[in-house]
């Protein structure tokens, strides 16, 4: 100790400057972001970061937006504009117009992936338009775009119509080619108030298309994902009845077993793959009153596997035609057929093979009546 | 190697000492023969002590021949006592056999030399010459102020015995010989200070102390030159394996009972004369954050009190660096919730967070410091206008920010969380070089102070115990004794050979 | 060598396993998945086999001089010039690696928490803490190595946080690749691993009832090591897809950035913070050998005095490389140096002492008279 004394004092006479220091007082903290690509190859970024509570007149937050060739200097454009400055180490949301998302989404992602301190796991999400307009918008119940939209996405999360990830889990997916992505899908509604509308398709960096809210589900829950609170309704009667809502069965998922199972038939160069779905589920909302009867049951199971084959065999197509292999059946294909996946071009393979669903309901439960 | 040579040396003087010890102590006065001439011997006295004017001189006449002399101070004396037992008894001597037995039975002791006679009389006892003898007798007459064993203020308990030490050491040593009555519990005593001449008593039970450590500390004892030893921390300081570090390496205690624990399990206690305080070593670093409450509660609950004060010394130690860390390096790791919170609170607060964090901390030691020595209404009040007014105005002033406040207040409360007080006051200490290397370097900073800490407390030894004991070296069953507290019906067997290593490990 | 001063088998342990495990494991799976791919686990384990035969070699060396350290046995064994030389080439060879491990990781530090510090700071304090326990005895370096062990937590912590995230497809087909590139991430699998080797120069310094025992401490040591570094580098490298993995330089810490929790966001910042201590063992682990094989050269002179003087060397002579490339060369240079001192000399030298017979029983009388002659 007595040696540490006089070398702590001589750190200290050294040391006088503190080099990295960031004050937390000087930084606008951005918490939600807009990437977009402006008709010109620009690129604008736009940031919003909440106001101080001591600065504030009326506005709460402060929204400025940006642009450049690459997404630094776009940056540097938005640090002239702010008084402070801008650090996004805590972005909690960043939004890709769609604009952008359908050219290459991995050339302006590359600086959150190389900067040691961005935020990887701020949530991402493709808007149905240009990003910063999001940004831009007033909302009514929540002051603040960032939270709404994050909190949005997480309600989303636990009802698995998006699945649980930030700009940080889909990079592996993103590059690995065996698999594609699937990244939340923003739209506005006609009051103009934000509202998920489902999930963009990706191929490799580049999307391609959207799925509905309702089939989302139903990929996520084959791709073996259950959010706390999954819920699925179908309409499982044709019946000429007057109130059509009575035809409607309403079901909470309670537990599934998912698997996909590749066959590739060398000689031919076709690839099947067969996605299983075995659902427990819940009935929460069915007017009909008729589960006291197991044959019923055992009907309704049958009737609802019928529709939901069938609706997976709807969403099997539309990911097919934007090549985009959500439920990675590529990545299998190259774990148990090495030498097929060597020599064959799974991009180009892909569309042109055949998904069987199979998919199994099990009701188990009615809530407290019948 | 070097360390270990130094330790063989030790053990070699340490030797040497025992064999000096057992000869007579050199004397402070040079030695004086009682004469055969009373007046040789009179002047002698009233010499040594210059004339004072407390000590008085009393001829005394029986029915043999010659006169005897009675020396005594009278401000150190018991004058009913000489008036009851000797003056009255030497009325009926008629025979020198009489003479002798009467002495006896008065609890005196016959002395040749005059000189050591002296120092008796100096610590209120009486000499009585008798003409023509080679000899002299002392007789206790000393009177004794003492005060009330209440129970310590700094080291109270809500369940346990209430008696505490007082400035007497026969009295402290009577109070532990009556909680431990067995036949091993031995008492050494050494008379330390040129002028003051303390007397200080170490304490140790024999098979339960480590031999090597009782001789250690006698012969750290004979070393000590100090002119005057008035209290236990000029002690401490002599006896300390590092007077450098930090951290107190012995405990002191006001607590009989607290005292008679640690000498069961094995410590040695080092008592002096006019200080309440009891010295305890070997201890461990963990020895700081027992209480003998843990004891005295359920099991259960003695733990989770053990925790939190470990807990507070963790908090008390690194919490202003942590915020500091965070607030001028790594926000990132602010949650999202907090963000804005924690930016709302610093956005207008003028000075570097090392600073606010400096101003707070010395601002809290001020009131301690001011609070301790004032009567305690007094004392409330400066705490009522330190806590409540510098704290709510310094904030609205906007010199300081709420969360700093916080931060402060929660690391001056851990740091008085912690039983014995010296290690509250390291803690205190520890704390600044750590808030100064977070405003340097972050989160790298803390974790450079903390493991050089961390480093010096492994090298700690207390009386060559390894002092950060069942952690380093780790034990297991070590840490089932000593740290956490295990119900008392359970016993973990750690005795022989353990003991053997943990001696082995040592120096 | 005194009984007090010995250290014990668990101290030993962590001995071995605190100067292997350091700053290798943040980089492991990249280093390995650049050789073998996704079979870089394999590497791994094959590593920690391959390890274990030259820990049966340099035990089988060591245990035949019990009595002496090693750098006195090889006066015995090789005369007392090539000795010498042979001791001189340990301290180089020491202080490289130490020079090594101060490099590489401020150079970690300062791209992932500190761009803008320059790096002699960084440098300073690490030295100054590896100098500060260094400079003491043995048995007080194990006992704070044992306690900072506990840290080893935090990486199995961290590997907990990567569970639900983990593509086990990732690593399929196994051997793919081959058994060419697999062994090629062998030698980078085990460039993580080195210090494996040092019980046998403290080897008069352990406390131990049979020679066997050390043998098996320092098995216990290589599997302990070999598992850690095995599940860490499987997980990373189900958590990253093959082509991620080769953009992720440090994949632990990459991993780490990803996770927040409800209290602590961010949890790379402080791993990487804690983690200089688990990188420090390793470098007063070199140090201490550095002054130890120093101070059997130069009689006379305190070995306390000379981790001062190897500190400093050390703490110099690492400022100089900043650049990337050199970096790397250098770290290729002292893998080659590696195999040269804990293969091929150990082999050399215990050949020779086959050659030359069996030392009496008593070494420490052969010591003496070697003394006096």
């Amino acid at each position: 100790m007595k040696r540490l004394i006089p070398l702590s004092l001589a750190i200290l006479l050294l040391l006088s400057g503190c080099w990295d220091s960031r004050q937390l007082r000087d930084i606008t903290i951005a918490k939600s972001a807009a990437l977009d690509l402006l008709d010109d190859g620009i690129y604008q970024s736009t940031i919003s970061s909440p106001v101080p509570r001591k600065y504030q007149a009326e506005e709460r937050t402060l929204v400025v937006s940006g642009t450049g060739h690459t997404i630094r200097e776009a940056r540097m454009a938005l640090d002239g504009k702010v008084s402070e400055q801008i650090d996004t180490a805590k972005l909690r949301i960043l939004v890709l117009g769609e604009p952008l998302a359908r050219k290459n989404i991995f050339p302006p992602l590359d600086i959150m992936y190389r900067d040691p301190r961005s935020s990887l796991g701020a949530k991402i999400a493709v808007f149905d338009g240009v990003g910063s307009n999001l940004i831009h918008m007033k909302l009514t119940d929540k002051p603040r775009t960032s939270e709404f939209v994050a909190e949005l996405l997480e309600t989303a999360e636990s009802n698995t119509i998006v699945d649980d990830i930030n700009v940080q889990l889909i990079c592996p997916i993103m590059m690995d080619p065996g698999e594609d992505m699937i990244l939340p899908y923003i739209g506005v509604d006609e009051e103009d108030n934000p509202r998920l509308i489902g999930n963009a398709l990706f191929n490799g960096d580049t999307m391609t298309g959207s799925l509905s809210v309702e089939d989302s589900t139903l990929l996520l829950l084959m791709k073996g994902k259950l959010g706390s609170a999954t819920f699925l309704t179908e309409k499982v009667h044709q019946e000429e009845e007057e109130d059509d809502k009575d035809n409607y069965i309403t079901l909470r998922i309670r537990d599934t077993a998912a698997s996909t199972e590749v066959t590739v038939n060398h000689a031919s160069d076709e690839v099947t793959a067969n996605v299983k779905l075995t659902m427990k589920v819940e009935a929460i909302e069915y007017p009909h009153n008729e589960l006291t009867e197991k044959e019923n049951i055992a009907k309704l199971n049958t009737s609802l596997e019928e529709q939901f084959t069938a609706e997976a065999g709807e969403i099997f197509k539309t990911l097919q035609e934007s090549n985009c292999d959500a439920l990675g059946i590529g990545r299998r294909v190259l774990v148990h057929h090495p030498d097929f996946w060597d020599t064959h071009k799974w991009n180009e393979l892909y569309p042109e093979i055949t998904i069987e669903p199979e998919i199994k309901v099990e009701i188990v439960d009615h809530g407290i009546i019948n | 190697m070097g360390l270990f040579k130094a330790f063989k040396h030790t053990k070699n003087s340490a030797k040497k000492g025992q064999k000096q010890e057992q000869l007579v102590e050199p004397p402070d006065i040079p030695t004086f023969p009682v004469s055969f001439d009373m007046n040789k011997n009179r002047r002698y006295i009233k010499e040594t002590l210059y004339y004072t004017e407390d000590l008085v001189e009393k001829s005394l006449r029986t029915e043999l021949p010659g006169t005897c002399h009675l020396f005594y101070i009278e401000t150190m004396s018991d004058t009913d006592k000489l008036n009851s037992y000797l003056y009255q008894k030497l009325r009926d001597i008629d025979s020198e056999v009489k003479l002798e037995r009467m002495l006896q039975d008065m609890d005196s002791a016959k002395m040749v030399h005059l000189s050591d006679a002296v120092s008796e009389l100096l610590s209120g006892k009486s000499i009585l010459l008798l003409e023509g003898k080679g000899h002299c007798y002392i007789l206790s007459t000393n009177s004794v102020v003492k005060r009330d064993i209440g129970e310590p203020d700094n080291e109270q308990v809500i369940r346990g015995s209430h008696s505490g030490f007082i400035e007497n050491i026969g009295v402290n040593i009577q109070l532990i010989r009556n909680l431990i009555s067995h036949p091993t519990l031995q008492v050494n005593y050494t008379t330390l200070g040129e002028l003051s001449q303390t007397k200080t008593a170490m304490m140790y039970m024999e098979g339960r102390a480590d031999p090597e450590v009782v001789d250690e500390i006698q012969r750290r004892l004979k070393k000590i030159k100090v002119d005057q030893l008035l209290n236990n921390g000029v002690l401490e300081e002599y006896l300390e394996d590092n007077i450098y570090s930090l951290f107190p390496q012995f405990i002191s205690t006001e607590r009989a009972d607290r005292a008679a624990l640690n000498l069961l399990d094995g410590r040695i206690l080092i008592l002096t004369d006019g200080d309440p305080t009891v010295l305890v070593l070997p201890v461990t670093f963990f020895s700081f954050f027992q209480s003998t409450d843990d004891y005295n509660s359920r099991w259960a609950a003695g733990n989770f009190f053990r925790l939190i004060r470990v807990i507070s010394f963790l908090l008390a130690v690194t919490l202003p660096g942590i915020y500091i860390a965070i607030i001028s390096f790594h926000f990132e790791i602010i949650p999202f919730g907090m963000t804005y919170v924690i930016k709302d609170a610093v956005e207008h607060i003028p000075y570097p967070p090392l600073v606010e964090a400096m101003i707070m901390e010395l601002t809290l030691e001020l009131i301690r410091e001011a609070g301790i020595r004032l009567p305690t209404p007094i004392g409330q009040t400066i705490g009522i206008v330190g806590g409540l007014v510098i704290g709510d105005a310094v904030v609205n002033a906007g010199f300081i920010s709420s969360i700093m406040i916080i931060v402060v207040a929660l690391t001056a409360i851990s740091s008085f969380v912690v039983p014995v007080h010296e290690m509250s006051m390291a803690m205190r200490l520890l704390r600044y070089p750590i808030m100064i290397m977070a405003s340097m370097l972050g989160f790298l900073g803390i974790v450079f102070c903390l493991s050089l800490y961390l480093i010096h407390l492994c090298k700690l030894t207390s009386i060559g115990q390894p002092f950060f004991y069942p952690f380093a070296p780790l034990n297991a069953k070590g840490l089932l004794n000593r740290f956490i507290r295990l119900p008392h019906t359970v016993y973990v067997e750690n005795s022989p050979k353990k003991k053997g290593k943990g001696q082995s490990q040592k120096s | 060598m005194n009984v007090k001063m010995k250290i014990s088998h668990p101290q030993l342990f962590f001995f071995i396993v605190q100067t292997q495990i350091g700053v290798g494991i943040l980089s492991l799976s990249f280093s390995v998945h650049e050789e073998a791919g996704w079979d870089g686990w394999m590497s791994v384990f094959l590593g920690g086999i391959g390890i274990q035969l030259i820990i049966l070699l340099l035990y089988a060396l060591s245990s035949r001089y019990p009595e002496h350290i090693l750098f006195h046995a090889m006066e015995l064994i090789a005369g007392r010039l090539t000795g010498r030389l042979i001791t001189t080439a340990y301290t180089i060879y020491f202080i490289t690696v130490a020079i090594l491990v101060l490099v590489i990781y401020k150079n970690i530090i300062l791209t992932w928490l500190f761009p803008a510090t320059p790096g002699w700071v960084i440098q300073l304090l690490l030295i100054i803490s590896a100098w500060y326990l260094s400079r003491e005895k043995l048995h007080i370096i194990v006992r704070f190595y044992v306690f900072v062990s506990a840290l080893f937590l935090l990486v199995v912590g961290v590997l907990l946080f990567a569970l639900g995230d983990l593509n086990p497809l990732y690593i399929f087909p196994i051997g793919h690749h081959g058994i060419g590139p697999i062994l090629k991430g062998v030698m980078a699998a085990m460039q993580a691993m080195l210090g494996f080797s040092v019980f046998m120069f403290i080897f008069p310094y352990i406390e131990y009832k049979k020679k066997r025992d050390v043998l098996k401490t320092a098995t216990f040591a290589n599997l302990f090591t070999t598992a850690f570094y095995g599940i860490t580098v499987l997980i990373t490298m189900m958590f990253f897809s093959p082509p991620e993995l080769k953009l992720v330089p440090q994949p632990l810490l990459y991993m780490l950035k990803t996770f927040s929790t409800p209290v602590i966001d961010r949890l790379d910042l402080i791993f990487l913070a804690m983690w200089i201590v688990s990188v420090t063992t390793s470098l007063m682990t070199y140090v201490y050998l550095a002054s130890l094989s120093g101070a059997h050269l130069l009689k006379g002179v305190k070995r306390k005095k000379l981790t001062l003087w190897t500190s400093g060397a050390i703490f110099f002579i690492a400022m100089g490389p900043t650049n990337n490339l050199t970096i790397s060369k250098f770290a290729e240079g002292v893998d080659y140096f590696s195999i040269v001192m804990v293969i091929v000399i150990p082999l050399l030298l215990y050949l020779l002492s086959l050659i030359r017979g069996k030392p009496s029983s008593k070494g420490g009388q052969q010591h003496e008279t070697t003394h006096s002659s």
